[in-house]
C-alpha cells in the first residue's frame, strides 16, 4: 500500500480538572486514495485525533508519525513536535493537508468562489476558474447538465450561481459541499473530514459521503473523516478504524481509548 | 508572507463592509468623539491664531518706544540696528521740538500737530494703508484727515515756528498728502514725515540756520544760560512758610541757612556783612532765569537787598596743567557793592566777552595777560582763551573767578552737547542727536525680550504692548492645556470603545482565525486582521468628523461672526490642511495601538479553535 499517512504506537494523554484520559493509537496508516472512516462515540477521542492528524496537537508519544509530502517523501512529524518546528508543521498543513470541518469553516464575508479559491491563493497557485467550475460540478455546486464530450466549454451552460453566494445563503448541504470545494481545489494529498454530515440530513449526508468516495477514487486525495454514524460510514468507506469502548484503568486512574483497524462491513 | 498580509488585509475589509452596521457603529462612536475634538482644535486654533494675526497684521504691537525723550548716543542705534530680532529703527526728535503748524491748501484751516519721521520700510505706515513719504510728501493720521478732510493728493502747507532773537519766525514748508493711515496706527493728530525734514523742524525750533527754501535765516544758536543756585542776602531771616511758599512755586527746591562766613567763602572778595544769607537751590539739574525771576518775585518786601546767582564750580587746567578752579561771579549791577574787584556787567554782550578772569595775585598771571585753559564739558573738552582782566589779593591761588555767564554755559554742556565755535568765540549747541525711536521688532514673539534688552541698553523706560502679547500666550496655554484635557478624555473612551469592539470581533471571529491558521496563515499575519480594521475605523471616523467639522465650524463661524465677534477674516474655526492630517495619522496610530489589544488575543488563538467550532 502507497501510504501518505502512518502511525506507530502513538499516544496521547490529557489531565484536566482531575480527568485523566489517555488515546492510544497502536496502528494508523491511510493510502493514497483511501477512503477511511475514524469511527467512535462522543468523548471517545476522535477530535484528539483529528487535531493530531491535522498537526495543531502534539503526540504524547509516538514511535511512527510520518506523511507523504507532493515529492513522494515522508515527512517526520514526530521529529518536528520534538524540534518544535512550528514554521514546518504549518507548512505542511498548508501543503498536504485540506480540510472539511463540521461547520463548514467558511469564511462568511467570501464567496463560495473566493472561499475555495483562497488556499490556492495562500499557496499562490492561481486561480483556476476552470478547476472550480469543474470540481464545483463534480460535487454537486452547479444545476443543469453539462454538454457532452471533455472540451473546454463543456460546462458553459451549467447554473454556477451559488458560486457567487456568501455561505449565509447556502443549505447546509451547499456549505459543506464549498467546504469540500475548497479543501479539494488546494490540492492537498489527504482531505481530513470533521463531523461532515452532522448538521445535514440524511439525504444530503449519503450525497456527500457518495462525492468524497468518488473523490478518493478519481482524485487519488485520500480522505480521512471522522464520525460517530456507523451505518452513513459502513456504505461508502473503504477501511475503517474504531474506537473502542474507553475503559478505566485502575491502577493509573486514566480512562483509557484505543483505536483499532476493523472490517468495514463489521460496523 | 507578503501574499498573507495581502489576503488578511483584503479580507479584514471584506469583513468590515459585510458587517456594515457593526462597522457603521464604531465609526460613528469614533467619529462622534473627533469631531468635537476636531471643532474645539479649530476654535482654540482660529482665537488663538486670530489675536496672532491681528498682532501681526498691525505694526504697533511689535513697536518698541521710550516713555520719555531723551538724548541717545550714535552707538545705541547701531547696536539696535545689528540686533537681528530688530526689523527698523525709526529714530525720533525731541517731542518738545516735534510740534507744527498744518494748514490747508486754500489756508482757511490750521491746527497745530505732532511731528513723527519715518523712514524706508517704516512698517507703521507700509501695513496702515500708506506709503513711506519722501521729500515733499507726508502722511497724516486718520484723526487729523477726517478733522481736515484730507485725501492722497491733496497740498497742505506746513509752518515751522521758533522764536528768534526775541522776535516770532516761520517757516512754511509745502507737502503733498500721500497716505492716510488706517485709524489703528495713530489715533491722534499725527503727522509724518521724512526723517529729514523731522530733523530740520527740531533743528529750527532750537533756534539753528536750516538751509530750506523760504526758511528765515537763523544763526547759530547760543547756548543758554542756566543756575544751580540762588543765594539770597536779607535784612532777616526769611520765616519758615516763605521759604516753604517759595520752594513750592519755583524750582528752586532746596533751602539752606548760610552763615556770614559760609556766604563770604563762596566768592573771592565778597563782604558778607550783616546780612542773613539763604541759599535757594534749583533741583534736578540747573534752572533758568525766569525762575530767579519767579524767587525775587516771593521775596518782594521782605528786606531781601541781594541775589547771587550762583553756578557749581568747573575744575580747568591751564596752559602749564596746573589745575584751577573756576569760579563765577554774579554780574549783577547791585553786587557791586559786595565784591573789592568785580567785571563790569555785560549781560547782552557775546561770550567772547565773558572769557574774561580776576586771577590769584600769587599765581603767576599778570592783568592784561592770556591763560589758556583746557575745560571739560560734558562729553568734550574746550580749550578757550581767557583773558586776565585783573590780579587779586583776595582771590585764592588755584582760583580764578570769572563771570557768570561763561560758567552758566559751560554749564548747559553738561546737559545738552554744546561745542565751542573758535571763528565766533561762542558756544554754540552741537549737533543734536536723537531723542527717540521706534523700533520694530521682526516678530511678536521677540517683543518681550527685545523690550526689556532695549530698556537696559538705553537706560530708559520703554512702552511696549508686551502685556498683551504675554496675555495673549496665557491664553494660548490655556486653551492648549482646556484642549488636550477634553482630547485625553475623549480619546481614552473612543480607544476603551475601539478596543472593545475589536476585541469582541475577534472573540466572536475565534472560529474564523483558527481556520486561517489552519489553512497556513502565520500568527503575525493573522493579527493583522483588527490592526487593518482599527485603522480603517479610524479613517472613516476621521473623514466623517472632518466632513461634520467642515459643516458645523462653519455654523460656529456664522454664529460668533455674526455676533459681531470680529475675530478674523478667515474665522475662528481653523484647522489646516496639515493639522489636519496629523490628527488622522495621529488618531489611526492611536487606532493601531488599540488594535494591538485585540491582535495580541488573535495571536494566541490555535488552529485547533477551528476544528473544535460548532
Amino acid at each position: 500500500m502507497n501510504e501518505v499517512i502512518r502511525l506507530r504506537d502513538m499516544e496521547k494523554r490529557r489531565e484536566k480538572a482531575g480527568s485523566k484520559f489517555r488515546l492510544s493509537v497502536p496502528e494508523f496508516s491511510v493510502g493514497a486514495g483511501d477512503f477511511v472512516a475514524v469511527v467512535g462515540e462522543s468523548g471517545c477521542g476522535k477530535s484528539t485525533l483529528m487535531d493530531m492528524l491535522a498537526l495543531v496537537l502534539r503526540p504524547s508519544a509516538a514511535s511512527t508519525f510520518e506523511l507523504r509530502d507532493a515529492g513522494g517523501a515522508m515527512q517526520d512529524v514526530t521529529g518536528l513536535w520534538a524540534a518544535q518546528d512550528q514554521r514546518r508543521l504549518a507548512t505542511l498543513r498548508k501543503e498536504l493537508l485540506g480540510y472539511v470541518l463540521q461547520a463548514g469553516g467558511l469564511f462568511p464575508y467570501l464567496s463560495v468562489a473566493e472561499n475555495a479559491l483562497l488556499p490556492r491563493r495562500l499557496k499562490g497557485l492561481g486561480a483556476s476558474r476552470e478547476a472550480l467550475r469543474e470540481l464545483a460540478y463534480g460535487i454537486g455546486l452547479a444545476a443543469g447538465e453539462p454538454a457532452s464530450g471533455k472540451g473546454p466549454g463543456r460546462l458553459d451552460g451549467l447554473d454556477f450561481s451559488l458560486l457567487e453566494k456568501k455561505p449565509r445563503h447556502l443549505s447546509g448541504g451547499q456549505r459543506q459541499r464549498a467546504a469540500i470545494l475548497r479543501s479539494l481545489l488546494s490540492e492537498p494529498t489527504v482531505v481530513l473530514a470533521d463531523e461532515p454530515t452532522a448538521a445535514v440530513d440524511g439525504l444530503t449526508a449519503e450525497s456527500i459521503m457518495t462525492q468524497f468516495r468518488r473523490i478518493a477514487r478519481d482524485s487519488g486525495v485520500s480522505i480521512v473523516m471522522v464520525t460517530h454514524d456507523r451505518a452513513l460510514a459502513r456504505g461508502h468507506v473503504d477501511r475503517a478504524y474504531v474506537f473502542e469502548r474507553p475503559r478505566l484503568d485502575a491502577d493509573t486512574g486514566f480512562v483509557d481509548s484505543t483505536l483499532a483497524e476493523t472490517d468495514v462491513a463489521a460496523l | 508572507m507578503s501574499s498573507q498580509v495581502s489576503i488578511i488585509a483584503d479580507n479584514a475589509v471584506r469583513d468590515m463592509l459585510d458587517e456594515w452596521v457593526l462597522t457603521l457603529c464604531i465609526v460613528l462612536s469614533i467619529a462622534a468623539i473627533a469631531c468635537p475634538l476636531l471643532i474645539l482644535f479649530g476654535l482654540k486654533q482660529g482665537v488663538v491664531q486670530s489675536v496672532r494675526d491681528e498682532f501681526i497684521k498691525d505694526p504697533t504691537y511689535r513697536e518698541i518706544r521710550p516713555r520719555e525723550s531723551i538724548e541717545y548716543a550714535a552707538d545705541f542705534f547701531t547696536e539696535l540696528d545689528a540686533d537681528p530680532r530688530v526689523e527698523l529703527v525709526v529714530p525720533n526728535i525731541t517731542r518738545s521740538a516735534s510740534s507744527l503748524q498744518l494748514q490747508t491748501a486754500d489756508g482757511t484751516r490750521s491746527r497745530n500737530t505732532d511731528t513723527h519721521p519715518t523712514v524706508a520700510g517704516d512698517p507703521l505706515l507700509l501695513l496702515n494703508d500708506a506709503v513711506v513719504p519722501r521729500s515733499g510728501e507726508v502722511v497724516v493720521s486718520a484723526p487729523l484727515a477726517e478733522e481736515f478732510e484730507l485725501a492722497v493728493g491733496d497740498e497742505i502747507t506746513l509752518f515751522v515756528s521758533r522764536r528768534y532773537e526775541g522776535k516770532s519766525q516761520s517757516a512754511p514748508e509745502p507737502a503733498r498728502v500721500v497716505g492716510v493711515l488706517d485709524p489703528r496706527a495713530d489715533g491722534k493728530n499725527g503727522l509724518y514725515v521724512p526723517l529729514p525734514l523731522a530733523v530740520d523742524v527740531e533743528s529750527f525750533r532750537f533756534g539753528r540756520h536750516v538751509d530750506r527754501e523760504g526758511w528765515p535765516p537763523g544763526t547759530v544758536p547760543k547756548t543758554r544760560e542756566v543756575i544751580d543756585e540762588l543765594v539770597v542776602g536779607c535784612e532777616a531771616e526769611l520765616s519758615p512758610d516763605v521759604v516753604s511758599r517759595a520752594t513750592i512755586r519755583t524750582e528752586f527746591k532746596g533751602h539752606r541757612l548760610l552763615s556770614s562766613e559760609e556766604a563770604a567763602a563762596l566768592w573771592p572778595g565778597m563782604a558778607a556783612n550783616e546780612l542773613v544769607w539763604h541759599a535757594f537751590r534749583a533741583s534736578g539739574g540747573p534752572t533758568s532765569e525766569r525762575n530767579v525771576k519767579g524767587l525775587r518775585s516771593e521775596l518782594r518786601g521782605l528786606g531781601c537787598k541781594h541775589f547771587l546767582r550762583r553756578v557749581d564750580e568747573r575744575t580747568a587746567t591751564d596752559a602749564d596743567g596746573t589745575a584751577l578752579t573756576l569760579k563765577g561771579l554774579s554780574l549783577e549791577e547791585r553786587n557791586e557793592t559786595l565784591f573789592s574787584a568785580g567785571f563790569e556787567r555785560a549781560p547782552d554782550r557775546p561770550f567772547s566777552e565773558s572769557l574774561r578772569a580776576i586771577a590769584s595775585a600769587s599765581g603767576g598771571y599778570s592783568a592784561g595777560g592770556t591763560a589758556t585753559l583746557e575745560v571739560p564739558v560734558g562729553q568734550a573738552t574746550f580749550t578757550l582763551p581767557v583773558r586776565i582782566e585783573s590780579v587779586s589779593e583776595a582771590v585764592p591761588m588755584g582760583e580764578l573767578l570769572v563771570p557768570l555767564e561763561l560758567l552758566a554755559r559751560l554749564r548747559t554742556g553738561d546737559d545738552t552737547p554744546v561745542a565751542y565755535d573758535e571763528r565766533s568765540g561762542e558756544v554754540i549747541i552741537g549737533e543734536l542727536g536723537y531723542s527717540g525711536f521706534r523700533a520694530y521688532a521682526r516678530t511678536i514673539d521677540d517683543v518681550p525680550a527685545l523690550a526689556g534688552d532695549i530698556s537696559r541698553l538705553g537706560d530708559v523706560e520703554i512702552i511696549a504692548r508686551t502685556d498683551e502679547i504675554v496675555r495673549a500666550r496665557i491664553l494660548d496655554q490655556g486653551l492648549t492645556k482646556i484642549v488636550w484635557i477634553i482630547a485625553i478624555v475623549g480619546l481614552v473612551g473612543g480607544a476603551g470603545a475601539l478596543i472593545a469592539s475589536l476585541v469582541a470581533s475577534v472573540e466572536r471571529k475565534k472560529a474564523e482565525m483558527g481556520t486561517y491558521r489552519l489553512l497556513g496563515f502565520g500568527s503575525t499575519s493573522v493579527a493583522l486582521f483588527p490592526v487593518v480594521q482599527g485603522v480603517l475605523i479610524a479613517l472613516a471616523a476621521v473623514l466623517i468628523a472632518g466632513t461634520l467639522y467642515v459643516v458645523f465650524g462653519q455654523i460656529v463661524d456664522e454664529v460668533l461672526g455674526t455676533g459681531g465677534a470680529g475675530l478674523g477674516e478667515e474665522g475662528i474655526v481653523r484647522v489646516r490642511p496639515l493639522q489636519f492630517a496629523a490628527f488622522a495619522a495621529g488618531l489611526a496610530l492611536l487606532a493601531a495601538l488599540c488594535a494591538s489589544v485585540a491582535a495580541r488575543r488573535s495571536i494566541r488563538i490555535e488552529p485547533a479553535e477551528a476544528l473544535r467550532a460548532e
